[in-house]
């Protein structure tokens, strides 16, 4: 078959993943912090609310897509999509089972880690163009927050790797598939992981470049219509693709401990679809319960715990991984 | 509790020998008590000598204007004293000509610095010595609105009458209309730079393309210099509770300096209110702080009912005190829920509706409707309570205590939130007696002063609470004042359903009250902190002038003065930690 | 008096209070009302728009004593009515601003007769702009004392 074809219908199919997934984050968004709240959520529309999330669509594509004057044109025309693209094509190296996952290169795990440090730009390339001030201070908000938390989520994926001896993220999975959830010895990776995978989606406690209350939507302050809706949408995108990667690295992947690949068979789709929406469940329970941190204590968190944390962590799992390696090589 | 020793006129007179000032007169009248009335030449040294004397007049609590010009051809400035040792307040009154001119007093007191502005425009007054004698809540040539000879004019007749040709607001208006965005004419002009600020000019810029309004600071080139802006908060953010423009000078994150604009919402309630019955008072001062109207309209009630001398039935005084305690409650939880969600907490917000929604419930069944009551009137209340509204107070009594501790564990428990809290925002002590803040802000700070509990009116005398003051005066101990405020309501719902008394709602009164001759004012610990309503009568059926005392306009000025320094989150805390309601501030 | 205050746990103590609380939420019957579909009962005080009040037979209760006119704070009922020679008069409207009005019920207090009062209709927001006048009596013979005293006896 053609390899244009094949690599198109494949982007296809990615984005279908991906809107499926916005439409599904999204629903279940405000059904969780509705009911967390005391309410319904959406009810209205189709069955159970279920279409409200089309209404909105409809909504947005036909309002009016305004430019504020003096903003810098092309830039913010650019920004929704250098925010959207990388998360897109993030989806690319999600391994979904066994075979389901569009690319697959050696480099897997680094190429996602890439690709997820590009929206930050888009964001700051948005909040800069819109030329208001609570978008600039958003946009700064985000180049601060994206140096505060990259490092610690690099360190933090590290140990899997260690343990499995790949970046690859299907080797990963076929490393935990074999011995146990990596979440087990790296417990403390996994939580950092957790806290920057709330700060990269820029969620509440840690929604700096958006901040409702401070910067009335921050970096998003100027934008209306879709591209509003695609920022929108990559935020989710996001949403899934960290706690996908999560759930790759320290859960297992698309495997159950006990149960072989084979006859997991076409089930380890549901499986790891499963797993990432109890991790963003557990994301959104964050979002509906605590009080945002505050951007200097925000930027605490990143250097003078997370990263400490990090690397102390990083030392004493490799030297511990060298030592039971010695020990076992000795016996 | 020791009553401590009033002041006598003697004392006074004393402290103004020693300073060698004549006074007009010092009298006692009869609905005030001690009145000063000064030459308005000897007033700051009157002021000065009362302050630093060892009576300890600590507090401007109250400045403003009437317009006596038919009665005794002057404009009379009155100045509330407050001394909190001696528990006495006294009212320096002092007379200018019409248009005259008013000697600022914000060295001696920093309360004065908005209520100042606002006699100055209300009353065609101009100010020497303040710092920012710029117009409070009216727009530029609007007339002085309070002067009897200024009338109020309908929608219809405003409309039709020509605007001054200098109308620059007008202007704008146009402008805008025609040609969308225009850049200020001159950009070193205040006023033009504040109404642009924000904006931005459509022509291509000049040099590098910076936003408009930055300042470069120190302003030596050769210096190592930062950029400040200017940044309008509001009036259509999302989290300034309401219709205030805050226009804060920041440096990056920091703010440098604030400034607040108040008066998006004036409806000119004082000026109302001198065409309206005494009974109709009511429903403007519903308008005023629309969040705790109970207490409010209680505050007309009393004043009105000490000028004419009405005996309120005991079972009157209970219900006022009863209804009260349920509005703060209501009022309070629409004060913590907010100020969470100010801080990012969603949940907490709802959760504290849920609570106020039930409240509500009771107010409705009592009072016919849920925000603008109506329902406390001069010579008692309107209805009776009723049982099923005994009912529902019984059963939300049952876990009321219990729903606040969750609250408290929801919210103010979360170590984020303390971070944010903490030693942020910090009112001292001295700061506070200065801006002449009240209620929950003063205790906060360490002012020992609840009007419930030392000049207890109603039937508060007759019920056991506390009063709870911290010492920091950060956010967070007026919110630990506040939740502790929320206890002690409760406490006292539980005392007027037990011990209320059988008997008449409403006294006999006539069908149009008049009321003699004179002033009356009756200070009330409304939900956000002190308020009064004076009141000049002239005999009538209809107040001569009421004064609206705003107790956050005073929290506002703490608010201003407290957030440089701060981060612009800080700001947004701050600012709803004082509880704001621009129904009052603005009236 | 100052109190200590309340005992407060170690980092992330009261993190995990509040997720328990959250969490607590979560399993919690929804309180909200749906308000199309349901509506919640008013009590019997609710002040809305003013309605007439009609007696027995049918007839009204309005004396046209103008005693709620003058009372109105938003001057927003206005009664055009015409005495006749025999002091009978005839209502030829009574006209009540419905979106002027404020619902503070002093009218009703006011009303010697008991012929209006407030009533429990709270849609009032209307897309027509002439009803935001309504009139309420519209060329009716006021009550007069000599027909009360007929329909007491």
């Amino acid at each position: 078959m053609n390899v244009w074809l094949v690599a198109l219908l494949r982007a296809l199919l990615i984005l279908l993943v991906m809107l499926l997934n916005g439409a599904m984050a999204i629903y279940m968004l405000r059904k969780v912090l509705g009911h967390a709240h005391l309410r319904l959520g959406p009810t209205e529309l189709g069955p159970a609310g279920l279409a409200q999330l089309i209404a909105d669509i409809v909504k947005l594509l036909v309002k009016e897509d305004r430019h504020p004057n003096r903003s810098d044109r092309w830039l913010y025309i650019v920004a929704p999509f250098i925010v959207f693209v990388p998360s897109f094509m993030s989806f690319a190296f999600i391994p979904f089972s066994d075979k389901l996952v569009a690319a697959n290169p050696d480099l897997s795990l680094l190429m996602m880690l890439a690709f997820l440090s590009i929206p930050p730009l888009g964001i700051f390339a948005a909040g800069w163009a819109s030329r208001s001030k609570y978008a600039t201070i958003g946009a700064v908000r985000a180049v601060g927050g994206m140096i505060t938390y990259e490092i610690p989520l690099l360190l933090a994926a590290l140990p899997p790797v260690m343990l499995a001896g790949s970046v690859n993220l299907q080797a990963i999975v076929h490393a935990q598939s074999t011995s146990i959830w990596y979440v087990i010895p790296c417990l403390p990776s996994f939580i950092v992981f957790l806290i920057c995978a709330q700060m990269e989606m820029g969620q509440a406690p840690f929604d700096m470049i958006e901040a409702d209350q401070e910067l009335v939507a921050g970096f998003a302050t100027e934008y209306s219509a879709m591209r509003f809706g695609f920022m929108y949408l990559a935020e989710f995108a996001e949403n899934f693709v960290m706690a996908a990667l999560a759930v790759t690295l320290f859960l297992g992947g698309w495997t159950l401990p006990g149960i072989s690949a084979t006859a997991l068979g076409p089930f380890a789709v549901l499986v790891f679809v499963a797993k990432c929406y109890i991790l963003i469940f557990l994301f959104m329970m964050v979002r509906g319960t605590y009080s945002r941190y505050r951007v200097d204590h925000y930027m605490n968190v990143g250097w003078k715990r997370l990263l400490p944390l990090s690397v102390v962590w990083i030392m004493v799992f490799a030297a511990a991984l060298k030592v039971i390696a010695m020990l076992r090589g000795g016996a | 509790m020791r009553r401590p020793a009033l002041i006598r006129d003697h004392e006074i007179t004393a402290v103004l020998q020693s300073a060698s000032i004549a006074a007009l007169s010092l009298a006692e009248e009869s609905c005030l008590g001690l009145v000063l009335r000064v030459d308005v030449d000897a007033l700051v040294a009157t002021l000065a000598a009362l302050k630093d004397s060892d009576l300890g007049f600590a507090q401007l609590i109250d400045l403003f204007g009437a317009d006596l010009l038919e009665k005794r051809g002057v404009i009379e400035v009155t100045y509330r004293l407050r001394s909190l040792e001696r528990d006495f307040d006294l009212f320096v009154k002092t007379d200018l000509e019409a248009g005259g001119v008013l000697p600022s007093v914000t060295g001696l007191y920093l309360s004065a610095l908005l209520p100042e502005r606002e006699a100055a425009e209300m009353f065609g007054l101009s100010l020497t010595g303040h710092p920012n004698p710029k117009h409070l809540l009216l727009t530029d040539g609007v007339p002085p609105m309070l002067l009897k000879s200024v009338p109020i004019r309908s929608a219809e007749e405003s409309r039709v009458a020509e605007l001054p040709k200098d109308d620059l607001s007008l202007q704008l208006y146009n402008d805008f209309m025609d040609r969308g965005i225009v850049p200020p004419e001159d950009p070193d002009d205040p006023l033009q730079n504040y109404l642009f600020a924000g904006w931005i000019s459509p022509e291509p810029p000049e040099g590098p393309l910076v936003p408009r309004n930055i300042r470069r600071v120190p302003d030596d080139p050769d210096a190592l210099a930062t950029d400040h802006y200017l940044l309008q908060m509001g009036p259509q953010h999302p989290s300034t509770h309401g219709v205030l423009n805050m226009v804060l000078e920041m440096d990056g994150e920091t703010i440098i300096s604030s400034e607040a604009h108040v008066g998006n919402l004036h409806r000119g309630i004082e000026k109302l209110a001198e065409s309206r019955r005494y009974n109709q008072l009511g429903t403007l001062v519903d308008r005023g702080d629309y969040v705790g109207g109970i207490n409010t309209e209680m505050a007309v009630a009393l004043s009105v009912e000490k000028l004419a001398e009405i005996e309120v039935p005991q079972r009157a005084s209970w219900i006022r005190v009863l209804m009260a305690e349920i509005n703060r409650l209501a009022s309070n939880y629409l004060w913590i829920g907010p100020c969470g969600l100010d801080s990012g907490a969603m949940g907490i917000f709802l959760f504290c509706l849920y609570d106020r929604e039930r409240w509500q419930e009771v107010l409705e069944e009592v009072t016919g409707q849920r925000l603008m009551f109506n329902y406390v009137r001069p010579g008692g209340v309107v209805a009776d309570i009723t049982p099923r509204a005994v009912a529902l107070i019984e059963d939300m009594l049952k876990d009321a205590d219990s729903r606040l501790d969750e609250h408290f564990e929801a919210f103010m428990a979360s170590e984020i939130f303390q971070q944010r809290t903490r030693g942020v925002g910090v009112v001292t002590k001295e700061d506070a007696l200065s801006l002449g803040a009240t209620g929950f802000v003063a205790r906060a700070s360490g002012i020992d002063w609840d009007l419930r509990r030392d000049r207890p009116y109603a039937a508060y005398d007759k019920m056991d609470f506390e009063v709870m003051t911290a010492d920091e005066g950060d956010i967070w101990s007026r919110m630990l004042c506040r939740f502790d405020e929320q206890r002690q309501s409760l406490r006292m719902i539980r005392q007027c359903l037990d011990g209320m008394p059988e008997g008449d709602f409403m006294a006999k009164m006539p069908r149009v009250l008049r009321v003699p001759e004179g002033e009356a004012a009756v200070p009330v610990e409304a939900v956000r902190g002190e308020m009064e309503a004076h009141i000049y009568s002239d005999g009538s059926d209809k107040p001569y002038r009421m004064r609206y005392r705003p107790p956050t306009l005073f929290s506002l000025m703490i608010s201003d003065l407290t957030l440089p320094g701060h981060f612009l989150a800080d700001a947004i805390v701050n600012l709803g930690s004082f509880d704001f309601c621009f129904g009052e501030v603005d009236r | 008096m100052t109190k200590p205050a309340p005992k407060l746990s170690r980092w992330p103590g009261g993190l995990l209070r509040a997720a328990r609380i959250a969490l607590r939420n979560l399993r919690r019957p929804n309180v909200v009302i749906q308000y199309p579909k349901q509506r919640y009962e008013q009590p019997e005080r609710s002040r809305w728009a003013v309605e007439q009040v009609f007696a027995e037979d049918g007839t009204t209760k309005c004396t046209a004593c103008r005693i709620c006119e003058q009372t109105c704070p938003d001057f927003c009922i206005e009664i055009d009515l015409e005495t006749r020679e025999d002091k009978t008069k005839i209502i030829h409207s009574w006209a009540y601003e419905r979106a002027t009005c404020m619902m503070c019920g002093l009218c009703v207090e006011a009303c010697p007769f008991g012929a209006i009062r407030m009533g429990h209709d709270y849609e009032l927001a209307h897309r027509e702009p002439e009803l935001k006048r309504i009139e309420l009596l519209v060329e009716v013979e006021a009550a007069g004392p000599r027909k009360k005293e007929a329909s007491d006896a």
